[in-house]
């Protein structure tokens, strides 16, 4: 059927953004345990960069989108040491206040300097178009995203699994003391891993942005949807954030498809469902609860 | 199940079995706790001393096994229900209300007993029984003096105490003290073995503890656990000439050393 | 000791009173302002019941709001626009959203209960705005005229009697809260909120106590929603929305949380700040807000009021 494969194909890259932005939240709140509502600025610093450097600058997709990202983890660095670091022993709504004034203060500066407007990013031609697969015709786009969001998850997955930085890193987010105990240097993991989700968040606001449009409220406007995510998945797991974003991408896909009425109402509906039944997410491997 | 027609009183496990995922960590556990006893439970870490403790006051439910209270079988019953009936627990790692003080602990302990917790007017600190009682209580324990300060600052023995006075407080038929003298320093455990003995002799108490000293100080009978199933059960002077305890304590040292 | 500090907060409770009182001479241009400001600290209060004594962390507190808000809207427009009546419709209206959105919220705990009062929030607030025939949507519920209090005052146009109006209710469910929070029940909530497994083992069937408090804070949450309806003679979507809910979290924790007094200075100081900073520059109010809230967490993570009495169980 056609509108499955439409269906499929949206929901699918949709989802593959989700993931993307969201599975470096996942992993710092389950490592950290930190209640971070200003994930999504990272998102909007890596769009705005790249909309900022092409636009104003005339700077090449590609180089812009690279520079985006490091841009991002440059920002990232000094907000982990200076302001992450300090509210680690808080509590959750300690934390949650905190973030939040984060974003407050990330939108009003993006408001200063790009206004309100939404920001469209230009992307180069080869992206652009469409592409006729058989059996329906494809945005490039769309192919582009859902490949991105494989090679992360892929490379991800080899991260995790095969490099040290990733068995220490699984070490951490299972028993943070008995990790630091057998000497891995725990905080120099976090760091690691805050910017690694910084830099993924970057590149996820970026390919996302046709999907989901830069502007200064973005953190606010997608801060329930991503927090949805992480929690349905599951803190701390890349495996849950990465099925979570899927199913919740192609669910909230087919429900405008389907019930455009309804909206939202059922995405939200089908997430507290899960979440009633199982607390800590679908492969929660550390909840808060 | 063999007919037992007259409802003894006190509490009975029969055949306590409890399992997570492969791993068994309680096995046919039977206890019995008369109005009266001083039973002990020790065993190395590990043991499932903790396990042992929530199937009996309702926190975990067990895979198989009753537990009966003079007579009726409560298995089903959920701790708060449990409490109802009167089967109290103190906590190992002390589990008080930070900002309340003693006095206000004590309180809340009556009131809930008293079934007063739903009343939604009238001050909490002044209904006179109530007070009178936590008075009381708190004399009983040495606390008075200490009564009306934040339990957060006090040192870790009389927070101890208060756990114990919570327990009092609710007058319970069958009390389990959890590792009672569990982190205090030496300096101050005499307050809470004194606190132990003054306890009400028709109250049938069950001590999970490692301290061995305060063990056969207190003990009338002495029960050991490991990896989940009884070894052996007897008096503390049978318990001590027990080769195979001996075995366990010692072996476990040499094996540390 | 107790009975100097209890003679104290009544000189206090007078003194909020009479300065509520006084504002309706002193600045009667601000009236509307004024009116907001008493509808706020009414909803901080409903919140401070379930977040501060009870400690259930809600980020979507606003529901009770939004729904007793549109509740007594559209009793106004259908069926009788007598404000009394408008206000027991806005209490039952939260009341039951909370008892119904409790039952299922208090199944959970810590970032897990966030996230379903953050959803559920976010539910009515669509429903709300496809619904729009019946709520306006986008537009707004509007053609609300009151009738006169009491069969005598009018609500006039420059807000006066919506103003003392508010002052009356606000003052009247805080004497209520006073007498309310000093109760065994509310005694055994905070002792949930400090420890749950305890009061389990004090034999306390935590979940019942907490949706019980819940519904009795939508009660109160209600009447703030009913209250804003009928003094701005409108309802916007807004009243759903997770600005709203987290404001209203901001404001409580500023105040200090667990302290009615907590929330008035929490929420005045707040709305205070909000009106100066977006009167200069309304793009700069976000930076301010979000300095604020940083600089307080870390200053004084128990609130204001904490700077000035220590960190308490309750006032």
């Amino acid at each position: 059927m056609r509108l499955a494969l439409s269906i499929a194909i949206d929901g699918i890259a949709y989802g593959m953004i989700l993931f993307m932005i969201s599975v470096g939240l996942s992993v710092t709140m389950g490592l950290m345990r930190i209640v971070n509502l200003a994930h999504g600025v990272f998102s909007m610093i890596g769009a705005f960069t790249v909309y900022w450097l092409m636009f104003r600058w005339g700077v090449r997709f590609e180089l812009a989108v690279l520079l985006g990202i490091a841009f991002t983890v440059v920002v990232a660095h000094p907000l982990n040491v200076m302001f992450f670091r300090r509210i680690y022993g808080m509590g959750d709504l300690e934390q949650v206040l905190l973030t939040i004034g984060l974003v407050f203060i990330a939108i009003a500066a993006a408001t200063v300097v790009f206004g309100t407007e939404m920001r469209s990013l230009q992307l180069p031609g080869y992206l652009q178009g469409s592409v006729d697969v058989g059996v329906r015709i494809v945005p490039v786009h769309r192919i582009a995203v859902i490949v991105s969001g494989l090679l992360v998850a892929v490379l991800l997955w080899f991260a995790v699994e095969r490099t040290r930085f990733g068995i220490h890193l699984r070490a951490a987010v299972d028993k943070e003391s008995a990790a630091s105990a057998l000497g891995i240097n725990t905080s120099g993991v976090y760091a690691k891993a805050f910017l690694l989700g910084a830099a993924l968040a970057a590149f996820g606001g970026i390919m996302g942005a046709e999907l989901m449009p830069v502007e200064a409220n973005y953190p606010l406007r997608y801060l329930v949807l991503v927090l949805l995510v992480v929690a349905v998945g599951g803190m701390g797991s890349i495996v849950g954030t990465f099925c979570s974003a899927l199913l919740l991408g192609i669910i909230d896909t087919a429900g405008r498809y389907f019930v455009p009425e309804l909206g939202t109402i059922l995405f939200y509906l089908v997430t507290m469902l899960i979440l009633a039944f199982r607390p800590d997410g679908l492969f929660g491997l550390r909840g808060k609860s | 199940m063999t007919g037992q027609t007259a409802a003894t009183p006190g509490l009975r496990a029969i055949g306590l079995n409890k399992a997570f995922g492969g791993l068994t960590v309680a096995s046919n556990i039977n206890v019995d706790i008369r109005p009266g006893d001083r039973l002990a439970l020790i065993g190395p870490n590990g043991a499932g001393k903790t396990t042992f403790a929530g199937l009996v006051t309702g926190v975990l439910a067990p895979n198989s096994g009753r537990v009966l209270l003079d007579g009726v079988d409560i298995t089903g019953l959920t701790q708060p229900q449990r409490v109802k009936a009167g089967i109290v627990r103190t906590f190992q790692i002390t589990t008080l209300l930070n900002t309340f003080t003693p006095r206000e602990h004590v309180r809340l302990a009556i009131i809930e007993r008293r079934n007063m917790g739903w009343r939604m007017f009238g001050n909490a600190a002044h209904f006179t029984d109530v007070e009178q009682e936590a008075d009381h209580i708190l004399r009983q324990l040495k606390l008075h003096g200490d009564a009306d300060l934040v339990t957060d600052i006090l040192p870790y023995g009389k927070q101890r105490l208060v756990e114990i006075a919570l327990a009092l407080a609710l007058k319970p038929r069958i009390l389990l003290l959890d590792e009672p003298a569990a982190g205090v320093p030496a300096s101050e455990s005499k307050i809470i073995i004194d606190a132990i003995r003054s306890l009400p002799n028709d109250l049938g108490i069950l001590m999970i503890e490692h301290d061995m000293d305060l063990v056969f100080r207190f003990a009338s009978r002495i029960m050991v656990l490991v990896a989940g199933s009884i070894l052996t059960e007897g008096t503390p002077s049978e318990i001590a000439s027990d080769s195979r305890v001996r075995e366990l304590y010692l072996g476990n040292a040499q094996r540390e050393h | 000791m107790l009975s100097n500090t209890r003679k104290f907060s009544w000189v206090v409770d007078l003194l909020l009173l009479a300065a509520a009182i006084s504002v309706y001479f002193i600045f009667p241009e601000s009236l509307g302002l004024g009116t907001r400001i008493l509808v706020m600290v009414l909803f901080v209060l409903s919140l401070d019941l379930a977040l501060g004594y009870a400690g259930i962390p809600t980020l979507g507190h606003a529901i009770v709001f939004g729904v007793g808000a549109y509740a007594a809207g559209l009793f106004a427009v259908h069926v009788t626009s007598e404000p009394l009546a408008g206000l027991m419709v806005g209490a039952v209206a939260g009341a039951t959203i909370a008892l119904i959105s409790g039952l299922l919220l208090l199944r959970t705990n810590h970032l897990t209960l966030v996230m379903i009062s953050v959803a559920m929030a976010q539910i009515a607030f669509e429903i709300a705005n496809q619904a729009s025939a019946v709520t306006g949507g986008v537009d707004g519920l509007g053609g609300i005229e009151m009738q006169p209090l009491l069969g005598l005052f009018e609500f006039d146009f420059y807000g006066k009697t919506a103003y003392l109006y508010s002052v009356a209710v606000v003052a009247l469910l805080f004497l209520v809260m006073r007498f309310f929070v000093t109760s065994p029940f509310v005694l055994s909530c905070q002792g949930i909120r400090e420890q749950r497994e305890r009061m389990e083992a004090l034999g306390v069937r935590v979940y019942w106590r907490l949706v019980a408090m819940y519904t009795i804070s939508g009660v109160i949450g209600g009447i703030a929603g009913a209250l804003n309806a009928q003094t701005t003679q409108y309802v916007s979507l807004e009243v759903l929305g997770f600005t709203l809910s987290a404001e209203a979290v901001v404001m409580l924790i500023l105040g200090g949380v667990g302290r009615l007094y907590g929330a008035i200075l929490g929420t005045v100081i707040f709305m205070m700040v909000h009106h100066v900073a977006s009167g200069i520059d309304p793009a700069n109010w976000l930076f301010v807000i979000g300095a604020m809230i940083i600089v307080v967490v870390f200053v004084a993570p128990k609130g204001v009021l904490s700077l000035f009495f220590g960190p308490g169980k309750s006032a």
